[in-house]
């Protein structure tokens, strides 16, 4: 284990997981006195009943939620959190549980500064750093096995009426709680499940190997790689095996820890410019880019690409391979777990780009887009921690090729 | 498998390696505080440390409150009523804590008094509802065990809340380099039996073995250099970032045989916990592998690397990680003894510690307890 | 135990320190605004930028500082180390006068400076990718290859930047910076 010069590694997050973890929220919220919960969520949560869930977990010990909001947008809106605010105050709250995904939990942390800070104008606290107090009580039910945002201090809110982005880092922002229970991702369909699954992989092989790694990013993403190599493909093709599926969670978990902390490359900063651009969903484009992100950077980072091939495979498989080899293996082996996925959703998850499609069958990714997807992806600040430098010929040459689903040549990779 | 259930929580922020201590203004600053209390203790101000502090707070807009450099070796409720008001004089809004066991165990019963506005020895019985005043800890390397955990120890009280971490946790090699090579040897022992406990519980908790595990293979990487030459950068704040992720593995595990025993024959003798714990330790695994039971193969794994446990069969990574801790525990033999009676513990006084722990502690039999320290007194 | 003992105390300055920041600051932004007359990489970058673009680079929470930004007519301009009441667009702040000391003297790169969180970037994140490949170009124009090889990740090849450009390009953007 290498100890980096310098890192800084922050979770202050409680993490609570069991099949029955959402029956400990009432307990928790009491020890920090708060007893008047606002429950925020999206309407496809609450259309698979995950909400009765919550309630019936909550009403064991008799606590009520005194507001439920059920249709957040999926991109948080300044409005709706203005909105959530007053409804928050004029209901007498004082704490929020926010279950579901990314976008819900983001509306969450912007209300929270609200009230908390009993501002008037959310974008004075817009920026890093600018919020400097502990806010209410905040807990997050992710009902997603991926995106690992319940352990992240960063909120992004659109303000559609400008035109803009703002975005919210701080300490402050992380949930105080976050629930991981198997029965919020018990419905998720297979295709949903293997792609968020493939999101978490991503985020944990990213904060593996990018440039700030440090000591306990390293061991939390190499426990979340294990979890998720001996239980995904079993629980695409079993979705009702529970404790593969709380499994799962707790991996999204650990990889939320791992990224929080060592951040992303330019898997994230390409697949935020595919996101952008398409529309293609985040998990996707993470399962699709990850090979040729390892390719790319397999120069500068081959120990520790290769040193992922026993999170990944196994013991035996490595070490029936050749120290010199194993990067490649990794690469292989998960070119194998993309084929595995595509087979066992009958095809429909995605191996390249140009197999993404929409509800009417529709390519979402047209060869021509690839132009404008490199041209945003060079103003994307994911390509910071990246081990190897980008250009805009950079990015088309990994773009044609994960459009393609052709490896890397290697020659083509400019090595500084 | 046993289905995961369980709950973790790791509140300090760590900021560890070089120029850490210029970050403090800035971590005081996002904390919204801009005065603190700084504590440490005359053996470090001989050495200059509380220099070297001062000088990283320079260029910024923090202003020391006081600079107390006179931290007795217990926390006697005197010393805390006394920072107390130094604290309330001053107007300060949070503690910086310089060193490692007492001072730390001070600073934060101080914190206690002033953020909950009571008296000390009421703190003991009230149960902690929200967060105390800002604290951030800058460890030297001979921490003792449980400074960075959930924990305080005042008196003879020992309490544990989650808002008993610290803030932040600062490990700058200016102040790491510092201590002898006993003593780093001690923290090295504290943290791999806190660690080793952490993860050999029967339900998986994935979280928290990452947290111990990293704390194994840095103990394991960097302990016999760090003893041979303790001044060494990097492997100093290798050993204390052991000892921060060896803590919070602690919080968040049920207290452990090594550490409730330890913790009763520390309080009654004045040894370090460190030199306990080796001992014990070393016994402990002794019989694990007499019986076959509780070493779990990751062990190896955490100390030896993905190459040497991918090499190591199946049925012998038990065997082998019970090899490397030997051999781990084994490179502070200069300073640690290997028996409880070359410590000279009257043998009189083994059944009284089994009886306190089995009282303090009920997941352990006092047979057990009493089997252990046996095996310890006089080892074969 | 008498408490007064115990003094407050007024943490002082690193004067030595920060002339050294200020200097290096200002040879930085003049360079920038040299470069983004004699480089066509560097010119293009900026053209992209909105009019209304400008960053201040500084030390937190007291300074030094540094401000550069676009004219109305487009065109990049240094514009001192006093904040004239500029709308910095991009704000990048160096956590206190150690990391800067790290980052000018070359033993941290940016790219590892924000990763070790020493760097905090605020405000348009699109420009500061932009602002970034900049200062990796006027790096490799400034330093001999030995040190700038430390400072960006990937020297420009020769197919990329021939040596005759980047000689003559250094040499113009120095005679530029230091002369008005």
């Amino acid at each position: 284990m290498q100890l980096p010069a310098y890192y800084e590694f922050c979770n202050t997050v409680k993490t609570i997981v069991g099949h029955k973890a959402l029956e400990q929220i009432p307990q928790s919220l009491k020890v920090i006195n708060a007893q008047r919960p606002m429950i925020i969520t999206d309407k496809g949560v609450e259309q698979a009943g995950l909400i009765k869930i919550v309630q019936t977990a909550m009403q064991k010990s008799k606590l009520k939620a005194a507001a439920i909001y059920d249709t957040v947008p999926p991109d948080s809106d300044i409005k709706m959190v203005n909105e959530l605010a007053k409804m928050y105050t004029s209901k007498k709250c004082d704490s929020i549980i926010a279950v579901g995904g990314g976008s819900v939990l983001d509306t969450a942390k912007g209300v929270n500064i609200i009230v908390s800070e009993n501002a008037s104008d959310l974008m004075q606290f817009a920026g890093y750093g600018n919020v400097t107090r502990k806010l209410k009580p905040l807990v997050a039910v992710p009902t997603t096995a991926g995106t690992g945002s319940e352990v992240t201090s960063v909120a992004v809110i659109a303000n559609h009426e400008k035109n803009i982005k703002m975005i919210f880092g701080s300490v402050f922002l992380l949930p105080d709680i976050a629930i991981i229970d198997s029965r919020m991702t018990k419905t998720l369909p297979p295709t949903i499940t293997a792609f968020t699954g493939m999101d978490a992989l991503t985020h944990a092989i990213e904060a593996y190997f990018c440039l700030a790694k440090n000591p306990l990013s390293d061991t939390t993403a190499l426990a979340a790689i294990q979890i998720i190599a001996q239980n995904l493909v079993n629980v695409v093709k079993k979705p009702s095996d529970t404790d593969g599926r709380l499994a799962l969670a707790l991996a999204s978990n650990l990889a939320g820890m791992a990224f929080a902390n060592s951040m992303v490359g330019m898997i994230h900063n390409i697949g935020h410019a595919v996101g952008g651009v398409c529309g293609v969903p985040h998990g996707v484009c993470m399962n699709i880019l990850l090979p040729y992100g390892l390719e790319y950077n397999m120069h500068k980072a081959s120990q520790y690409i290769g040193e992922l091939l026993y999170p990944l495979a196994g013991d035996e498989v490595y070490n029936a391979t050749k120290k010199k080899e194993r990067p490649q293996k990794t690469v292989a082996y998960i070119r194998k777990l993309i084929q595995d996925l595509h087979d066992a959703t009958d095809g429909k998850h995605p191996r390249f780009f140009k197999e993404v499609v929409d509800k009417t069958g529709k390519q979402m990714v047209p060869k021509e887009k690839l132009v404008d997807i490199a041209k945003t992806a060079m103003s994307d600040p994911a390509q910071f921690y990246n081990p190897e430098d980008l250009d805009y010929n950079d990015y088309m040459m990994v773009l044609e090729a994960a459009w393609e689903g052709t490896p890397l040549d290697k020659k083509k990779i400019k090595k500084g | 498998m046993i289905p995961y259930n369980f709950t973790f929580l790791s509140h300090p922020k760590i900021c560890s390696g070089l120029k850490a201590l210029e970050v403090i203004p800035f971590e005081l600053e996002s904390l919204n505080a801009c005065k603190p209390l700084i504590i440490t203790s005359e053996k470090w101000s001989r050495k200059k440390l509380t220099k070297t502090i001062v000088k990283a707070l320079y260029d910024s807009n923090i202003v020391i409150g006081a600079l107390f450099d006179n931290a007795p070796a217990r926390p006697s409720s005197t010393i805390i009523n006394v920072l107390s008001k130094l604290y309330r004089e001053r107007g300060c809004d949070s503690i910086v804590a310089v060193g490692a066991g007492s001072i730390v165990n001070i600073a934060k019963s101080v914190n206690m008094v002033v953020s909950l506005k009571t008296e000390i020895l009421e703190c003991a019985a009230t149960t902690l509802s929200a967060p105390l005043k800002p604290f951030i800890c800058v460890p030297t390397a001979d921490c003792e065990g449980g400074e960075m955990a959930a924990m305080a120890t005042f008196e003879r009280f020992t309490k544990k809340s989650d808002y008993l971490y610290p803030d932040v946790i600062v490990i700058d090699p200016r102040i790491t380099n510092n201590a002898t090579s006993e003593e780093i040897a001690n923290c090295a022992l504290t943290s791999l039996s806190h660690a080793i406990e952490a993860c050999s519980i029967d339900t998986p908790n994935p979280i928290n073995d990452a947290y111990a595990h990293t704390a194994l293979q840095l103990i394991y990487q960097y302990l016999p250099k760090t003893i041979k030459k303790p001044c060494h950068n990097d492997g100093s704040v290798a050993i204390v970032n052991a000892a921060a992720c060896a803590d919070t593995a602690f919080s968040n595990a049920p207290e452990g045989i090594i550490h409730s025993l330890a913790s009763i024959i520390v309080q009654d003798t004045n040894y370090k916990p460190g030199t306990i714990m080796g001992i014990l330790l070393r016994t402990s695994l002794n019989a694990k592998l007499a019986t076959k039971q509780g070493i779990r193969p990751e062990l190896l794994l955490a100390l030896a690397g993905i190459d040497t446990y991918a090499k190591t069969k199946e049925n012998e990574r038990q065997k082998v990680a019970y090899d490397y801790l030997i051999k781990c525990i084994a490179t502070t033999s200069r300073y640690i003894p290997s028996t409880l009676k070359k410590l000279t513990i009257s043998h009189d006084k083994l059944k009284e510690y089994a009886k306190e722990a089995a009282a303090k502690n009920r997941d352990y039999k006092e047979k057990e307890y009493a089997e252990l320290l046996a095996k310890a007194w006089e080892s074969k | 135990m008498n408490i007064l003992y115990y003094p407050q105390v007024k943490p002082k300055k690193k004067l030595i320190k920060r002339i050294y920041i200020a200097i290096m600051l200002w040879i930085v932004g003049r360079a920038i605004q040299a470069a983004s007359k004699v480089d066509s990489d560097v010119k293009d970058e900026f053209a992209k930028l909105n009019n209304n673009f400008c960053l201040k680079m500084w030390i937190w929470p007291n300074g030094p500082s540094m401000y550069v930004g676009k004219t109305n007519n487009g065109k990049v301009k240094y514009l001192g180390w006093k904040d004239k009441g500029y709308k910095p667009t991009l704000t990048m702040t160096i956590k206190n006068i150690e990391a800067a000391m790290l980052l000018f003297t070359f033993r941290e790169s940016t790219a590892i400076a924000t990763a070790r969180n020493r760097l905090v970037v605020d405000g348009d994140l699109p420009d500061a990718c932009a602002f970034v490949r900049i200062l990796n170009i006027v790096e490799v124009y400034l330093l001999p290859k030995i040190i700038a090889k430390l400072a960006v990740k990937r020297y420009p090849k020769w197919s990329q930047m021939a040596p005759s450009r980047k000689h003559f390009g250094r040499i113009t953007i120095y005679v530029r910076a230091f002369t008005f």
